[in-house]
């Protein structure tokens, strides 16, 4: 069975850039516009992954993330975010939040695709 | 998707974007600063930076990065977001989309206008010039990740091993954060082949006292690998700081082997591992042995320190969608696709009226009704079609903002832009044809119509000037009125400088709206009126051009000393239409039916010549037979059809009315779109021709030939009376 | 119907079905049921792993601590019809004789 990410990002573009990049290497995916959107999605089905940016509007990636390790079925679910160079207060903030794992924008997929193997079986 | 795609959709979201960036600054500057939109400019430099950056389009990655950092030091109040800062950021925004431009035309490694970046970048720097503070926390105390390399320059007594060994132990809480060690070992199976793995669950409580989401494991392996330690010790990144991570090199020295067992919590137990494939016996008895330096060791299980930021959250922005409260949802569509479903839908009511045509014959009254339940259906989905392209004309009103700003500042005048009717809709096809000729415009009456300060007020105006755009719907078309509270057109000086231009003689008597529309005669601007601003030789005439083009007109309107209004109309829909069709002679032709008002039997009105007296007023009229020169009807019954265009109404005289119809305008080719009367043909259902009338151009040939009866003789002729055929 | 062949263990009641994904998110609640099954198991425990989808750490940690348990209470663990995702797993920890072997350690 694919595993299955979550992107969440209000940047269109990237949303389909990345998505393609990540359906080529096999996985399937779910988008979100906003950290709101993304959270209605977090409906019971499984996900393998979240990839959040932090800045969005409706609801920050922080934000986001603090609501959804509430949830039962995605407390332990690994998460990305992606966040700019040198925003180590938002960094703080994840760490804080129980982010572990940050890829720095602007990125090229690649970077994205391994960073997503190492946090998920194949 | 292919690479094509994918940078489209780049470029038009960054274009949005930029778009509402500069919205945003203009709303600052008119209203304040709101944290909203700040973070509006900021997200628009964010997200363009990071698009751009997955296609490595490093220019504009540069850029914006730069513009990005000055924008979080707004938005953190660290600078402030004064006047200077408002025009900075403006400027930086129209190099962004120059730079976005560039991607469009894929010359992105060109850079567009490198010395005004320069320009930019300067600024940008200055602003950025104090060292950044940040609100980082002090790095957590690392759990000890390499053994500390030996101080001779000789490695001593390196172990048999050809491989790099890994020692793994995690925090408890690993787990909980979503991090789990297997895939980071999968993963180091990328980076060469992982042997001798032992999985140690000393750590493992019983059963019952075991905490399932707690971390017990801890592995050491070895690692045949090409690769440096940089790129073993990358691997762990994410996972480092809730680890102790120990790797050692190819043939370490004996005594690194020594301080690992001497870091861990069974030394005896871990030598035992080693010893089955990663060292020797012997080796793992030497390991044993105790260290000669001392290495600070860190217990593993004991908690990370990690102190608090002191970086407060950013408050939770509220994010009530503009629209009222309810979100609308949108979906992308290419336009080609669109285009496509209109063609279809308009083969569809071709056919559609085919097979009525045959219903009707057949005097079979289900098959009748059947088709005629087809029809009206295929009425919903032509109406619901030609809506998709409908936009709302805010979206060429939307640059105005800017301009008028940019302009009123370089022109000295204070001019406040007032807009109304955004919402109103027109055919997608329009919107971008009617950005010049409105830009145009626009420029005029700030740069002409709108007087200095010091003269409005000793004429009693306030001082700042009121330039308005407005849109509406009247009967079948949009209504775009382009106002100022200017100084207003001044007939007599208009008409001199046309009799000096030869466009009409002295002797002539002209109507105010007649002197009006010689403005958008070629020929009449002249050299003072091309001025830096509305100049490069552009007219008015060639904005009626612009504006016939679209199958619609402009007029001027004013009043001397209290302002000018500009008057575009259009048509609503270009490609299918509800006609009427009428007979003359032998030939059909279709009058849109939305201009249609009424028709009458000819025979009982009092009429001579071109005017009849309906109801008392005067209308007047063409005999279409004769504008196209057809034979008279044996045994005809003339029908008056009335038509309305804008403000005036004609009649036109057939042979015979023959019903609504659904007309599916197909263009005239080249050879044809010279005739005046005429704005496209259609399909009958029996495959037969029909000509679509212009309905405009015959209502101004209808009062034309009322006001001015000796020129009357035009009305034979199928061009226009305006002009003479060359 | 299917004589007990000599040379194979002989089998205790039903073997006790863990499938799905034997991960975190269900940790807490596989915990109870494998000591609930433990409990119940005659002499040895059982598991058909044959629908296992996704394991993680915490799944092969209560393999393992169930093992360690299982042996106190002398009712060993077998673990049968290890699913391809499992095998694969355990293989690349290397304790597929540990856990695998075939008819407990």
């Amino acid at each position: 069975m694919a595993k299955t990410i979550l992107i969440v990002d209000d940047s269109f573009s990237l949303r389909q850039t990345l998505g393609i990049a990540l359906k080529s290497a096999g996985y399937d995916v779910v988008e979100a516009v906003d950290g709101k959107d993304a959270l209605s999605k977090l409906d019971g089905r499984k996900f393998n992954l979240i990839i959040s940016d932090v800045n969005m509007p409706n609801m920050d990636g922080i934000s986001f993330v603090k609501a959804a390790k509430l949830l039962p079925a995605y407390k332990f679910t690994p998460i990305i975010m992606l966040t700019t160079e040198g925003d180590e207060a938002k960094k703080a903030e994840g760490r804080a939040a129980g982010v572990r794992a940050w890829v720095i924008k602007p990125f090229q997929p690649p970077v994205l695709l391994d960073a997503v193997s190492k946090l998920i079986m194949a | 998707m292919d690479m094509d795609m994918a940078r489209d959709a780049l470029v038009q979201e960054a274009r949005e974007l930029l778009d509402a960036m500069e919205a945003a600054l203009l709303q600052i500057e008119a209203s304040g600063a709101d944290s909203e939109a700040i973070n509006a400019i900021f997200r628009a430099a964010h997200t363009i930076k990071g698009s751009a950056g997955l296609f490595a389009f490093n220019r504009i990655v540069s850029f914006t990065h730069i513009v990005e950092s000055v924008l979080d030091r707004v938005r953190t109040g660290k600078l402030p977001i004064d006047a200077p800062m408002l025009s900075l950021l403006l400027n930086c925004g129209d190099y962004i989309a120059q730079l976005v431009d560039a991607i469009a035309a894929r010359v992105e490694e060109v850079e567009p206008d490198p010395a005004r970046r320069a320009e930019l970048e300067e600024q940008l720097n200055q602003l950025l010039g104090e060292p950044a503070q940040t609100h980082a926390a002090p790095a957590p105390a690392p759990v000890a990740s390499a053994i500390p390399a030996a101080q001779t320059s000789v490695v001593e007594d390196p172990v048999n091993s050809p491989y790099w060994h890994l020692s793994l132990r995690f925090l408890p809480d690993v787990l909980r954060m979503g991090l789990d060690p297997l895939s980071f070992l999968q993963y180091l199976g990328n980076v060469g082949t992982l042997l001798n793995l032992r999985t140690l669950p000393e750590g493992l409580p019983p059963l019952a006292q075991l905490d399932p989401e707690q971390a017990y494991l801890g592995f050491e392996l070895d690692l045949q690998s090409e690769e440096d330690r940089a790129a073993i010790d990358g691997v762990f990144d994410f996972i480092r700081d809730d680890a102790s991570i120990v790797i050692l090199s190819p043939h370490a020295p004996m005594h690194e082997y020594r301080t690992l067992l001497a870091l861990r919590p069974d030394p005896q137990m871990l030598a035992e591992v080693l010893a089955q494939g990663t060292l020797t016996a012997d080796e793992a008895a030497r390991a044993l042995l105790p260290p000669e330096e001392t290495v600070e060791s860190v217990p593993v299980n004991a908690p990370v320190v990690m102190t608090e930021t002191a970086a407060k959250a950013p408050a939770a922005r509220q994010g009530e969608d503009k629209k009222g409260g309810y979100e609308q949802k949108f979906i992308k569509v290419e336009v080609s696709k669109l285009d496509l479903l209109i063609d279809l839908v308009g083969e569809l009511v071709i056919a559609g009226a085919g097979a009525s045509l045959i219903a009707n014959r057949r005097k079979d009254s289900q098959f009748e009704e059947a088709v005629q339940s087809i029809a009206e259906l295929v009425e919903h989905i032509r109406d619901a079609a030609l809506n998709l392209r409908m936009v709302p004309i805010g979206e060429v009103f939307q640059r105005f903002p800017r301009v008028v700003r940019d302009i009123s500042h370089e022109l000295g005048k204070e001019i406040d832009l007032v807009v109304t009717g955004a919402d109103t809709e027109l055919d997608k096809s329009m919107v971008e044809r009617l950005s010049d000729p409105l830009m145009h415009i626009v420029r005029n009456a700030m740069d002409h119509g709108i007087e200095a300060t010091e003269a409005r007020l000793a004429a009693g105006k306030p001082a700042a000037g009121t330039l308005r755009l407005n849109a509406f719907h009247e009967s079948g078309s949009i209504v775009i009125e382009v106002s100022d509270d200017g100084r207003g057109l001044n007939k007599a000086r208009i008409l001199a400088k046309a009799i000096e231009r030869g466009l009409v003689t002295a002797e002539q008597s002209l109507a105010e709206h007649e002197v009006f529309r010689l403005i958008f005669e070629a020929g009449f601007s002249t050299a003072e009126q091309v001025t830096n601003l509305s100049g490069r030789g552009v007219g008015m005439d060639v904005v009626k051009k612009n504006i016939e083009s679209l199958r619609g007109e402009v007029e001027m309107l004013s009043t001397e000393g209290a302002g000018t209004t500009v008057r575009i109309r259009l048509p609503l829909t270009l490609a299918i239409i509800d006609g009427f069709q009428v007979m003359v002679n032998e030939s059909i032709f279709v009058i849109p039916l939305d201009l249609v008002i009424e028709c009458i039997d000819l025979a009982g009105l009092d009429g001579h010549h071109d005017i009849v007296k309906l109801r008392g007023e005067p209308l007047p009229f063409i005999r279409l037979r004769e504008l196209f020169e057809l034979p008279r009807l044996e045994h005809g019954r003339e029908s008056l059809v009335v038509v309305q265009f804008g403000q005036q109404r004609a009649g036109l005289v057939v042979d015979r009315l023959l019903g609504e119809f659904q007309a599916v305008i197909k263009p005239l080719g080249e050879l044809f779109s010279r005739i005046k009367s005429i704005s496209g043909s259609t399909i009958l259902g029996d495959g037969k021709v029909a000509l679509i009338l212009d309905v405009a151009n015959l209502v101004h040939q209808a009062v034309q030939q009322q006001a001015a009866p000796q020129n009357s003789k035009a009305a034979g002729s199928l061009a226009s009376p305006q002009k003479s055929n060359g | 119907m299917d004589e007990p062949d000599a040379d194979t263990p002989p089998e205790s009641a039903r073997p006790h079905k863990l499938g799905g994904d034997i991960t975190i998110f269900r940790a807490t609640e596989l915990k109870d049921d494998l000591m609930q099954a433990l409990a119940v198991a005659d002499q040895y425990l059982d598991l058909d792993l044959a629908d296992v989808q996704e394991i993680d750490t915490a799944g092969v940690q209560l393999l393992l601590s169930t093992q360690l348990e299982a042996a106190v209470q002398q009712k060993p663990l077998r673990c049968l019809n290890p699913s391809p995702q499992l095998v694969a797993v355990l293989a690349m920890l290397n304790l597929t004789d540990r856990l695998l072997a075939g008819d407990g350690a």
